[in-house]
């Protein structure tokens, strides 16, 4: 799949960091085409359940439904797509309780062009 | 555990000037806010085994600056609540960063932000770790880690 054709919900409560997610996506080759966004986990939800992305990049820490309560969600439902996150927060904890909720990846802001390019690579096939 | 100054000043410099592309340069300790100007202050706490305030502090005009950036927008045409949340999730990345400095485990709030002029921050039963100016353009923003006291 060419980077053009990948359709990517990015879910963040703040604008401010939706938008440079896309821009970051688009220095890296994703996004072009079609960039979605969600402002929390429910409205993430129901943007996957009306059209699955092909990967979700997602904040961890937001109100109504954090990241991994929307991943774990996901999973409930029986719904799968590749799920990345985007968090300023990286622990081992938490990189072990991403990988466990079946995440990809977990991107630690701050982050780089190369560090998009360097997951997904790997995780959008 | 003690917060490394070297190590804040890394942090601040790699989300501003690497991540935002927007000029920060460490500028010795944080003084006292001008009163006549509109400030914003944008914290998050970690409530844990280690429990503290993290605040970023800049005049308005500043922070419409870096919401300008963020949002690849003319900052005079950006609205407050668009401000707020730049800043906002500034303080958000900086507390998730410093968070990694600290032993244990810790919660990070959401992000809540306060404008008004003559702001005055006091936090019953803490004490200040540590207040860092830096230089962004011909203005400074601040870096306030509050913890409480042993």
């Amino acid at each position: 799949m060419e980077g053009n054709d990948v359709e990517i919900l990015i879910v963040d409560d703040s604008k401010a960091m939706r938008m440079i997610v896309a821009r970051v996506l688009k220095k890296a080759g994703y996004g072009d085409n079609d960039l979605r966004e969600a402002c929390n986990g429910v409205e993430a939800l129901a943007a996957i359940k009306e059209k699955c992305p092909d990967l979700v990049l997602a904040d961890w820490n937001m109100p109504e439904m954090t990241g991994i309560e929307l991943l774990q969600a996901l999973k409930a439902e029986g719904i799968e797509v590749n799920f990345g996150f985007v968090t300023s927060e990286s622990t081992a904890e938490m990189r072990e309780k991403a990988v466990v909720n079946g995440a990809l990846f977990l991107i630690a802001k701050p982050f780089t062009v190369e560090s998009f390019q360097d997951v997904l690579s790997s995780a959008v096939k | 555990m003690d917060i490394q100054e070297d190590d804040i000043v890394q942090i601040v410099t790699d989300i501003w000037t690497s991540m935002l592309g927007i000029d920060a340069e460490f500028a010795g300790a944080g003084g006292e806010l001008k009163s006549e100007e509109r400030v914003l202050a944008a914290s998050v706490q970690i409530n844990g085994d280690w429990q503290g305030v993290i605040t970023v502090i800049c005049s308005e005009h500043l922070a419409r600056q870096f919401a300008g950036t963020m949002l690849d927008m003319d900052p005079v045409k950006i609205d407050r609540a668009e401000v707020h949340d730049a800043i906002g999730e500034l303080a958000n990345i900086t507390g998730g960063n410093l968070k990694s400095l600290v032993d244990g485990f810790g919660q990070l709030s959401l992000p809540v932000v306060t404008e008004g002029l003559e702001l005055a921050f006091s936090i019953p039963g803490s004490k200040v770790v540590s207040n860092l100016a830096f230089h962004s353009g011909d203005e400074t923003f601040s870096i306030l880690i509050v913890a409480k006291a042993d």
